[in-house]
């Protein structure tokens, strides 16, 4: 009998607890690519399975389809979601666990402001124009469910402000209303000749966290608290397929010199008064260093800090003045604010976010990886994109390892 | 100069507001405001208090019109002044919608609010019957904060108070020199006036935070106004109904009609009735009268009747008011104008 790591044994365990036969496990192990061609199965068509004795041994449709997600951030968390509602039906077991150092409320996310808005400029990839689209679309889609208190979900107005006139973004036609400041409009912001009007969303990262993990845990996903230390060590564990949302911390996992931390740090006050957000931009300074104002479903978010490579997660004080200043003399009422939290995160900075498919050889079989990190300040904005894509590559390993056709299917 | 002894009676948005006017305008005059009801418990407080005016019958639009542009001016410099939260005013954008395309299309005050345009196809989307809306960003004068900081900043003023209810104007002679009638509803009484009727209003006051926006259909009767401290959904126009309890039925019907333009509504909690009897008249009176009795005279200025759309007009009204009480004053401190009274 191989010796079987005590993670492995647990999840054994867990597979025999869902009756899948020891003898099935210790055959599946190691021959994952020495698997014989096979006609193709209509996905999910458990009466099949018997007719084809020669698959004894391997049963397509019975297999257990282990996948571990890295990372319990809002790319973590909607990616496992998103993955298990496309294609819980079609596999007979899909083991989806999550392991991470960090859960809510701990991770960047619950540090983010949630404002969906991508960057002014346009993405490097154009392919992230359509995820920002798609995320949008789907969290507005939720805005009137009742589940939108729980998601943290909320229409939210106001106000891009610029010192002069700059091109509009790409994603004007996304949101709602969008439309340039009128003159009256501007003398309430002295300091700034240009600007915008839109209405957006906010999705606030506690919130939306807490209330993917009751979703993943409804469908039976599985949490774990543990550091892992590398990819290797997860593959010998026995996943089958690895999904790297490690976010920021993506390079302990595998070098990546593109990835960098981008340093926030937020001041959260209770002002029910302020019902718009304030976003000023100062394009010589750089996204986020100007100062902004979200105002959250019951606390406002004030913030202005950008700092590439700093890994130092403790609050600074100096920060702490620089937004505090910046936000009062963009919005002097702020001086009445009781401020009730101080907080700091990590922005996964990367030119372009990292959502590909990589092979890791480990001993003599090769394990499914997923990359899905590196969504710099705007990870919320384009969650749900990024979840759909990554859905899309687990559907073609699947496809590829031959337990599943992607749509449209004619057999 | 001698001073003038001017008596404001009545202590809502009207009267208080008027007061500061007058503190402001005249010189050399003491003000003493008297009523029986202060804040919490005037028919402001149970208002909104957002500035979407209502029209006036009776008063010319460029009238309506500067009315509102100066409340409007006004309480936009306090908004962004340091008085703004002291003061309960902030901005508030939002809708306004309707179900089929309103003969007017842009009304009188639209340049007056911030940004107002036509609302698009996929905001309407959110507002499934539907078909037509105004998209705009105004301002909300929260009632229940914006009476005390009135009430404070005329008393730093030295402005006086007194709680008596007035039956009769004649008991403010020979104490005051100048009335100023602010009784709102108790005009009725308080002058003999039966144009002025009750406008009954209830509303629901409620915690749903997550609201930015107000929502407001266009015939006025059905709105969604977030505020401060609270949500206000409402109501009611029942005319001639004077009772100020609430209504359950009533309350039902308001909170039903308030989830159909916002869903989430379901969700909220803490849910408070008022019921506030705005003062209507056919059209709202601003101006002087001299009673004569026995010989003596009092100089009156009513101010009452703003029905709907007090809060909206209150200061420009406000200053107009004080306008006339100044006249009143160079009136009375020149010996040849004061036989002509």
């Amino acid at each position: 009998m191989l010796h079987v790591p005590k993670s492995n044994q647990s999840w054994l365990s867990f597979t025999l607890l869902t009756g899948s036969s020891a003898l099935d496990l210790q055959a599946g192990r190691g021959q994952k690519t020495r698997r014989p061609r096979t006609r193709s199965l209509p996905a999910g068509d458990k009466a099949l399975c018997p007719q084809q004795p020669h698959f004894s041994r391997r049963l397509v449709c019975g297999d257990t389809m282990r996948v571990v997600v890295i990372g319990a951030g809002v790319i973590g968390l909607s990616t496992a979601l998103c993955i298990c509602e496309r294609y819980h039906s079609v596999l007979q077991q899909l083991d989806l666990r999550v392991y991470a150092d960090r859960f809510t409320p701990l991770t960047n996310t619950d540090v983010a402001a949630g404002l969906w808005q991508p960057y002014l400029s346009g993405p490097d990839n154009p392919q992230e124009v359509e995820w920002n689209q798609q995320t949008f679309d789907y969290l507005l889609s939720h805005i009137h469910s009742p589940n939108a208190e729980q998601m943290g979900l909320a229409l939210v107005s106001g106000y891009n402000l610029f010192r002069e006139a700059v091109p509009d973004p790409f994603w004007k036609n996304m949101v709602l209303g969008f439309r340039k400041l009128t003159p009256r409009e501007l003398d309430v912001f002295p300091d700034y000749g240009y600007g915008w009007f839109h209405t957006s969303l906010i999705i606030e990262g506690k919130s939306y966290l807490a209330w993917l993990t009751e979703r993943l845990t409804e469908r039976g996903v599985k949490f774990f608290q543990r550091k892992v230390e590398s990819l290797e060590e997860v593959a010998r564990g026995g996943a089958d397929v690895i999904i790297n949302c490690t976010g920021v911390w993506a390079g302990a996992l595998q070098p990546d010199p593109l990835l960098q931390p981008g340093r926030g740090q937020i001041i959260k006050v209770n002002a029910p008064w302020i019902k718009h957000f304030i976003l000023t931009h100062d394009p010589e300074r750089g996204i986020y260093k100007s100062p902004y104002i979200i105002p959250g479903i019951q606390e406002v978010t004030l913030g202005g800090i950008f700092q590439l490579g700093n890994w130092n997660e403790i609050n600074s004080t100096q920060d702490h003045n620089t937004i505090w200043k910046g936000c009062c003399s963009l919005e002097p009422t702020l001086r009445n604010a009781r401020i009730v939290g101080e907080y700091t995160g990590f922005r996964p900075v990367r030119p372009q976010l990292r959502l590909e498919r990589e092979q890791l050889r480990v001993g003599s079989a090769n394990t499914e990886v997923i990359h899905n990190y590196g969504h710099g300040g705007y990870g919320l904005t384009i969650h749900w994109g990024c979840a759909l894509e990554a859905a899309k590559l687990f559907g073609k390993i699947l496809e590829e390892k031959e337990l599943y056709r992607m749509p449209p299917s004619h057999l | 100069m001698d001073t003038v002894r001017i008596a404001v009676i009545g202590a809502g948005v009207i009267g208080l507001s008027t007061a500061v006017c007058i503190s402001q305008l005249v010189p050399q005059c003491s003000i003493t405001v008297i009523t029986h009801k202060f804040t919490p418990n005037t028919t402001s407080d149970v208002a909104a208090g957002i500035l979407i005016p209502h029209a006036y019958e009776g008063t010319p639009i460029c009238t309506q019109k500067r009315w509102f542009r100066e409340t409007f001016n006004h309480l936009s410099s306090v908004a962004n002044s340091t008085e703004a939260v002291a003061a309960g005013v902030h901005l508030v954008s939002g809708w306004q919608i309707f179900r089929s395309i309103p003969t007017e299309q842009v009304p009188f005050w639209a340049d007056v609010v911030l940004g107002f345009r036509k609302m698009t196809e996929a905001e309407l989307k959110k507002f499934p019957q539907y078909v037509f809306g105004h998209a705009f960003t105004t301002l909300k004068c929260e009632t229940s904060i914006y009476l005390p900081w009135l009430e404070k900043r005329l008393k730093d003023r030295g402005v006086l108070f007194l709680r008596r209810r007035v039956e009769d104007l004649w008991e403010l002679q020979p104490s005051f020199d100048i009335v100023v009638n602010c009784s709102g509803l108790g005009s009725r009484e308080l002058v003999g006036d039966s144009t002025v009727f009750p406008l009954r209003g209830q509303v629901l006051q409620v915690q749903a935070p997550w609201l930015k926006h107000f929502i407001r259909d266009g015939s006025g009767l059905t709105y969604v106004y977030p505020g401060v401290s609270h949500v206000t959904l409402g109501g009611t126009r029942q005319k001639g109904d004077w009772n100020l309890s609430p209504d359950a039925e009533v309350s039902r019907d308001i909170f039903s009609r308030c989830c159909t333009l916002e869903p989430s509504l379901h969700r909220a909690c803490s849910i408070k009735e008022r019921v506030g009897l705005r003062p209507d008249r056919p059209s709202m009176l601003l101006q002087k009268e001299v009673l004569v009795r026995d010989g003596q005279r009092l100089c009156v200025v009513h101010h009452y009747g703003h029905g709907s759309g007090g809060v909206s007009v209150h200061w420009g009204c406000a200053l107009e008011a004080a306008k006339l009480v100044s006249e009143f004053t160079q009136a009375l401190r020149t010996p040849a104008l004061t036989s002509k009274l």
